[in-house]
């Protein structure tokens, strides 16, 4: 099983976990923080193309939400189910980074068991892969 | 050397429209015709594409610019392949399933989205508005380039034609409205606790939406702005406070 690859403040997140949900996750620093600068992010915005119905859906509605409020129930209503794994994976690149520790530290405050464990150690290999490219990218600068 | 007839006449043509992006590498190798042994990681392989650019648009002043984007483009296609590699290697496909009914059923993806989508109405809209032949990002506009606009652009006559100080001001207010709904929703996910009040009636500052003094509407503030803005959320939070609506772009005055 792969491990929790975490942030030094998500890691103190992860210790204050009861020992019941502690048990059975391993957990490594990640130590290769590379994060996208405010322009890289606008390329990736503008090259990549979100074209699965699905996606599309989502963001027309987020476009037409006008306060926190409408947001909130597009998210009630949406089946982020429906999105195939490829088109999540072209969103997190976009996202970029910083908005995936957001959600890895939101979903780590609120972990209810094994199933969210799961889905944090994906999302901080997700990360890490992120981190790597962006290290990548910024050698051939 | 690069000679003029190596370069795709039907390239050279569509480049004349202004900045292109690239979605594959080998397009962007085929628009500019470079052959593959052009090696854009090097620094040889970036002056041979910064000549070619040159002789496909010879009346662009700010070429280096535009080839900064264009490496910037290629750069960010390099990360995504390997992000794409990473990514196949390390999570695996039932991985992915227990991520979506994980983001499902904490409602967290679309909240995020809409944060991006709000934060970055700068890239969804349009990230560089081209007014009068001067190329001009929303973002640096709200920052600081509106004086520096407003020379270019001639004097009171020209920006008055464009929208003048109305333009500014619908500029800030959806600025200000696109702030205020991105603090509601990075409060409830407990990010950007820096920008915690340390005492009511502090100077405005749009980062915290607690008691304050109110607006100050000159360039300085909105640098401020700006420049809390990046230190709370990042990149996201930096692009709010220039950030613009898609749908409220036809309101814009003198658009």
């Amino acid at each position: 099983m792969q491990p929790l690859k975490l942030l030094a403040g998500e890691k103190k997140s992860f210790d204050v976990l009861t020992p019941g949900l502690k048990e059975g996750w391993t957990v490594e620093s990640e130590n290769k923080e590379c994060y996208e600068q405010p322009e890289d992010l606008a390329m990736r915005y503008r090259i990549t193309e979100l074209d699965h119905p699905a996606c599309l859906e989502i963001l027309e509605k987020i476009r037409d939400a006008k306060d926190s409020k409408d947001i909130e129930r597009i998210a009630v209503s949406i089946d982020v189910l429906a999105l195939p794994s490829q088109e999540l994976r072209k969103l997190f690149f976009v996202l970029g980074s910083r908005v995936l520790s957001g959600m890895i530290g939101y979903l780590l405050s609120n972990v209810a068991g094994d199933d969210d464990l799961a889905a944090i150690v994906g999302l901080t290999q997700i990360r890490h892969s992120l981190f790597l490219a962006n290290s990548a990218a910024a050698a051939i600068k | 050397m690069i000679f003029m007839s190596d370069v795709p006449q039907e390239s050279a043509k569509r480049y004349e429209g202004g900045p292109r992006f690239f979605q594959r590498i080998e397009d962007l190798y085929e628009f500019f015709g470079l052959k593959k042994k052009v090696n854009l990681d090097t620094e040889e392989g970036k002056k041979t594409l910064l000549e070619r650019m040159r002789q496909m648009n010879p009346q662009n002043s700010d070429i280096e610019r535009a080839h900064e984007d264009v490496l910037r483009n290629y750069r960010q296609l390099k990360a995504e392949q390997e992000f794409n590699k990473n990514t196949a290697e390390r999570v695996p496909e039932s991985t992915w399933e227990k991520i979506k009914q994980t983001l499902k059923k904490h409602k967290i993806l679309l909240t995020f989205l809409g944060i991006a989508a709000i934060a970055g109405g700068l890239y969804w809209w349009n990230p560089v508005v081209t007014i009068g032949g001067v190329p001009l990002a929303l973002r640096t506009l709200v920052a600081n380039r509106t004086v520096e606009l407003w020379e270019k652009m001639g004097g009171p006559e020209a920006w008055k034609k464009l929208g003048g100080p109305e333009k500014l001001e619908w500029v800030k207010k959806k600025a200000l409205e696109v702030k205020a709904v991105f603090n509601e929703q990075l409060k409830k996910l407990g990010i950007g606790k820096d920008a915690a009040p340390a005492a009511p009636k502090r100077p405005y500052d749009p980062a915290y939406d607690g008691p304050q003094a109110p607006f100050d509407p000159s360039i300085k503030s909105l640098e401020k702005a700006a420049s809390s803005a990046e230190k709370v959320g990042g990149a996201a939070a930096g692009a709010a406070v220039g950030g613009i609506l898609k749908k409220d772009e036809k309101s814009m005055p003198g658009k």
